[in-house]
């Protein structure tokens, strides 16, 4: 058995008046992947985009009570959210890749953090986080052509990618299969499993 | 009613309102045709002008000059009386009176273009040489079919003696015309024939430019931050409204506004391009700040959220993402801003910018006009030649938003990109 | 970011820097636009002539120029006003308030109004009481003040034309309209009509009829000889310049008896003829360079006598005596009293 990694207790979520979550109580363990299942609008999305304060941008969204990361209160005013959004990262239902080259979206976010000083180091993240992402090979050769031109699986790998690329504790993601065709999910869901093991 | 009779009927309908669209189109059209055209023809004479041949002959002693004299002994020299002699030399005039009226026929400024044409070339000094003098106004009229020819003397500008000479001068071909550089060199002039928009474009120019400097970056800035930082609530719904209304609000307004607090509180010299490219930025800013929230707006929430779940700031994903893509909206709505300014009269009436001025601005503290006020003042005037300048000079007008229209087209294509 | 935000406090700083620094080596005029056309004729030359910059000249109206002119001394006020009408009572007291009290007066010339339409219409004579029968809001028609009934020239006099009648009639910021209404309209007005106006005479006098046979045309001249010229029922009044720059598509209809002309305008003997001035601040001669020079150019033989530039594009010059006292006050500097 796993650490406890993250651990939510009597969370409420409120869009204005209106109450999307009770009382969650849950924990989840590090190294694992943990899939939520439930009928549309049960609050699957709301739930997790607590946890790396993802609603903080919707403003009528209110949360109330506590979700610790490695113990740690993150629904604190005072916590800074882009270093924890730089340890829990993201991946959406709907691809949406910058509309810039695919390499300039891997690189943006190790940019904006300070990893990879110099063009070299870049170069190798991008390498990384594509190779992990399994599209590495599909696009080595057009690095700086738009993310956007790629198909919609690609798409979402390159998602994937960008997630990676700065190294997260946990990623969260949300319905990413639910665009795609059967193949580029089998394609997908191969990858999750790959990245719960252990990064050297 | 049948099933046949039913799917009849919506398909009439539909041909119905196909005729309408093209109808209205074709008025449309036909409604702009009718004006350019109007334009055209008054007004494409004015890119000619009408100029006589003249043998000028520099003579030493007339002009009391020697050869190897300096720029400012040439400048300091009375050409006058060569002037009158190489003119009178085009015809036989018997006495004063034809002598003055053959004169009439030529530019106020001969006198002026003789020179000009001695400081080109200092080696002319006690040498002969043929120069194209430009006509005066009624010859350049006469010359372009604009002054009708046919009516009794004592109603014609033009005597039957200036005829009889103009005559022999178009047998002869000593008479031509040639491109009009002075309508776009020279600044205003109360002779048609030397009257060009240097002036007016320079003014422009300026005015422009401190319109853009001013309202670019002020709309800019509020737009980004009233559209991704202010909170919602009701100041900025407030804020809003009232940036509607003010886009609204006529231009005239602005003027008085700028004749209030630039003029008379501030003390900004009168009729300079700066108080009016402060007066059309005022103007120009909430029609910035429209289209150019517009497209912040149009931006996908989801590239916002693709910044932020990589860890970026708000800030970080607002200029690193938001508004290069929302730039090209923005600057297409600036151009487009920018034109409108360009074309605006009525505020710069009330700051003092119909004025007459000949010498071109070279600051834009100097007193200067505009070209759409340069329309305006010509159109007021009562000698002839001014009808062609005044439609010539909205023809300038007219291209250069033309052109600045499809800047912002083709800016807009250009550069904005796909999401999905 | 840092970059922009630099050039905008620099332009700030300019505009700051220039407000505060402004001089001004360039002539400013302000004022009527009936003696604009002659005022920039002059500037035009005078810039020629090398020395001094040219003038700057805004039509603003006799009022407006006024105003701005007794706004003050100093750069940012105009050193000279046209004037189609002697400065008010009113005015002077302005001026003196805000310390122009030194204003020197040039008569320019004469200006003549034509009452004109299309070359190709039939020639016409009116009396001033018959133009201002034509056009008033009210007349006296048997010892009663009642709404115009004129529906026909002909319904004023039988000897005129029986032909409805219709006028282009200047807008009432003009100060051709200025000079109409106090040649025409006051003069024009009978007697029966004045004492039973009573107070009022000289506003009631003046007042245009609105029952569409008066027609406002704007204040574009050139627009009003257009509109005559298209139909030749119509007349028009604007100023003499404008019949002489366009005597191949207007002519002038008679007054009293008299066709409008160089000389009946400057004697005074065409009924509907008035002086023109220029006003110029003394405080500015020395400050602003050329105010001097420019006085001697606009008064000289060259521009204002009967063959000087100025009556070629229709001034009507002044009588010599009339000549020599405004050359005089241009010379020495004379000013005028403004208590
Ligand atoms: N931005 C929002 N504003 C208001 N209500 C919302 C918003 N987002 C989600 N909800 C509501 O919250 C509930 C949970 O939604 P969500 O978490 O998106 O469900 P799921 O992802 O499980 O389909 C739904 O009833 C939905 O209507
Ligand atoms: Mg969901």
């Amino acid at each position: 058995m796993n650490n406890v990694k993250i651990k939510s207790k009597n969370l409420n979520v409120y869009y204005g008046e209106k109450q999307a979550l009770f009382n969650v109580n849950l924990d989840l363990n590090e190294k694992e992947v943990t899939a939520l299942i439930g009928p549309s609008g049960c609050g699957k999305s709301t739930f997790i985009r607590c946890i790396n304060r993802m609603n903080d941008v919707i403003d009528i969204c209110k949360v109330s009570g506590n979700i610790e990361i490695d113990g740690v209160e993150i629904n604190d005013k005072n916590l800074d959210v882009v270093s924890l959004r730089e340890r829990v990262g993201m991946v959406f239902q709907k691809p949406n890749p910058f509309p810039k080259s695919i390499y300039d979206n891997i690189s943006y976010g190790p940019k904006i953090h300070g990893k990879g000083e110099t063009k070299s180091e870049l170069d190798e993240i991008v390498e990384n986080s594509l190779k992990k992402a399994a599209l590495w090979e599909e696009v080595k050769d057009r690095l700086d052509e738009p993310g956007t031109g790629l198909s919609g699986g690609q798409q979402q790998r390159l998602c994937i990618a960008r997630a990676i690329s700065v190294n997260p504790e946990v990623i969260l993601m949300d319905e990413p299969c639910s665009a795609l065709d059967p193949i580029a999910t089998a394609k997908i869901e191969e990858l999750i499993d790959e990245l719960k093991k252990p990064t050297l | 009613m049948t099933k046949e009779q039913r799917l009849k009927k919506r398909h009439n309908a539909e041909k119905r309102f196909r005729f309408y669209g093209l109808a209205s189109i074709f008025f449309a059209l036909l409604f702009v045709l009718i004006l350019v055209h109007n334009i055209f023809s008054k007004g494409s004479s004015a890119f000619m002008k009408t100029a006589i041949n003249v043998e000028v002959f520099y003579d030493k002693d007339l002009l009391e000059l020697e050869l190897g004299a300096s720029e400012e002994e040439i400048l300091e020299a009375d050409f006058f009386d060569i002037t009158i002699e190489s003119l009178l030399k085009v015809y036989p005039a018997k006495n004063m009176d034809e002598e003055d009226a053959l004169i009439e026929l030529f530019t106020t400024d001969a006198e002026i273009e003789i020179k000009k044409a001695f400081l080109n070339n200092k080696n002319l000094i006690g040498k002969k040489i043929n120069l194209e003098i430009t006509a005066s106004d009624d010859i350049d009229q006469l010359h372009k079919g604009n002054y009708p020819r046919d009516l009794p003397e004592d109603r014609r500008r033009i005597s039957n003696f200036q005829l009889e000479i103009y005559d022999v001068l178009v047998e002869n071909k000593t008479i031509t015309k040639n491109f009009n550089n002075y309508f776009f060199k020279n600044g205003d002039s109360r002779d048609p024939e030397i009257a060009g928009i240097g002036g007016a474009l320079v003014g422009s120019f300026y005015s422009i430019l401190i319109c853009l400097l001013l309202a670019f970056p002020v709309a800019v800035l509020a737009s980004i931050y009233l559209e991704e930082f202010a909170p919602k609530n009701k100041i900025t719904d407030f804020i809003e409204i009232n940036i509607n209304n003010l886009a609204a609000v006529p231009s005239i307004v602005y003027g008085l506004l700028a004749l209030q607090i630039l003029l008379a509180t501030i003390q900004l010299p009168r009729s300079t391009p700066l108080v009016a490219g402060i007066t059309l930025a005022l103007m120009t800013l909430p029609r910035i700040i429209i289209p150019c929230r517009a497209s912040l707006k149009a931006v996908p929430p989801s590239i916002r959220e693709g910044a932020l779940a990589v860890g970026a700031s708000k800030f970080q994903s607002v200029f690193h993402h938001v508004v290069p893509l929302a730039l090209p909206g923005t600057l297409s709505g600036t151009i487009i801003g920018l034109a409108q300014a360009l074309g605006e009269t009525a505020p710069l009436i009330l700051i003092g910018m119909v004025a007459f001025v000949v010498d071109i601005p070279s600051t834009p503290i100097d007193p200067s006009s505009s070209l759409p006020v340069q329309v305006y003042l010509w159109s007021e005037s009562a000698e002839r030649g001014f009808v062609e300048k005044t439609s010539a000079t909205i023809m300038m007008l007219l291209s250069f938003l033309i052109v600045m229209n499809f800047l912002a087209v083709y800016l807009r294509q250009k550069f904005e990109k796909r999401w999905n | 970011m840092n970059k922009l935000t630099s050039i905008f406090i620099g332009f700030l700083l300019v505009i700051g820097f220039t407000t505060s620094s402004y001089s001004r080596d360039q002539i400013k005029i302000v004022g009527s636009s009936t003696v604009y056309p002659y005022a920039t004729v002059v500037a035009e030359k005078f810039g020629k002539s090398g020395k001094f910059k040219t003038p700057v000249i805004e039509s603003t109206g006799t009022g407006g120029g006024m105003k701005l002119f007794c706004a003050g001394v100093g750069a940012n006020h105009p050193d000279i006003t046209n004037a189609s009408r002697a400065i008010k009572p009113k005015e002077k007291t302005l001026c003196e308030k805000n310390g122009v009290s030194e204003i020197i007066e040039i008569v320019v010339g004469n200006d003549g109004i034509s009452f004109a339409h299309a070359v190709s219409a039939p020639d016409a004579d009116f009396t001033k009481e018959q133009l201002w029968r034509a056009l008033a809001a009210k007349v006296d028609v048997d010892g009663k003040l009642v709404e115009n009934p004129y529906k026909k020239w002909s319904d004023i006099d039988a000897s005129l034309p029986n032909k409805k009648i219709e006028i282009l009639v200047a807008p009432p910021t003009s100060g051709t309209r200025d000079a109409w209404n106090s040649l025409v309209m006051v003069k024009g007005c009978t007697k029966t009509a004045k004492s039973l106006f009573g107070d009022k005479a000289k506003k009631e006098c003046a007042k245009i009829r609105e029952d569409g046979y008066a027609v406002e045309a704007g204040e574009n001249d050139t627009l009003i000889v257009q509109k005559l010229t298209s139909n030749p029922d119509a007349f028009g009044f604007f100023g003499y310049s404008y019949l002489v720059a366009n005597k191949d598509k207007v002519k002038a209809s008679s007054v009293e008896g008299v066709q409008p002309s160089l000389e009946g305008i400057q004697d005074y003997s065409y009924p509907i003829a008035r002086p023109l001035f220029f006003y110029v601040k003394k405080a500015h001669i020395g400050v602003i360079p050329g105010i001097q020079e420019f006085l001697k150019e606009f008064t000289s033989k060259k521009a204002m006598s009967n063959r000087g530039y100025l009556a070629k594009i229709g001034l009507v010059p002044l009588a010599s005596e009339e000549y020599q006292i405004t050359r005089t006050a241009a010379l020495d500097l004379n000013t005028i009293s403004i208590k």
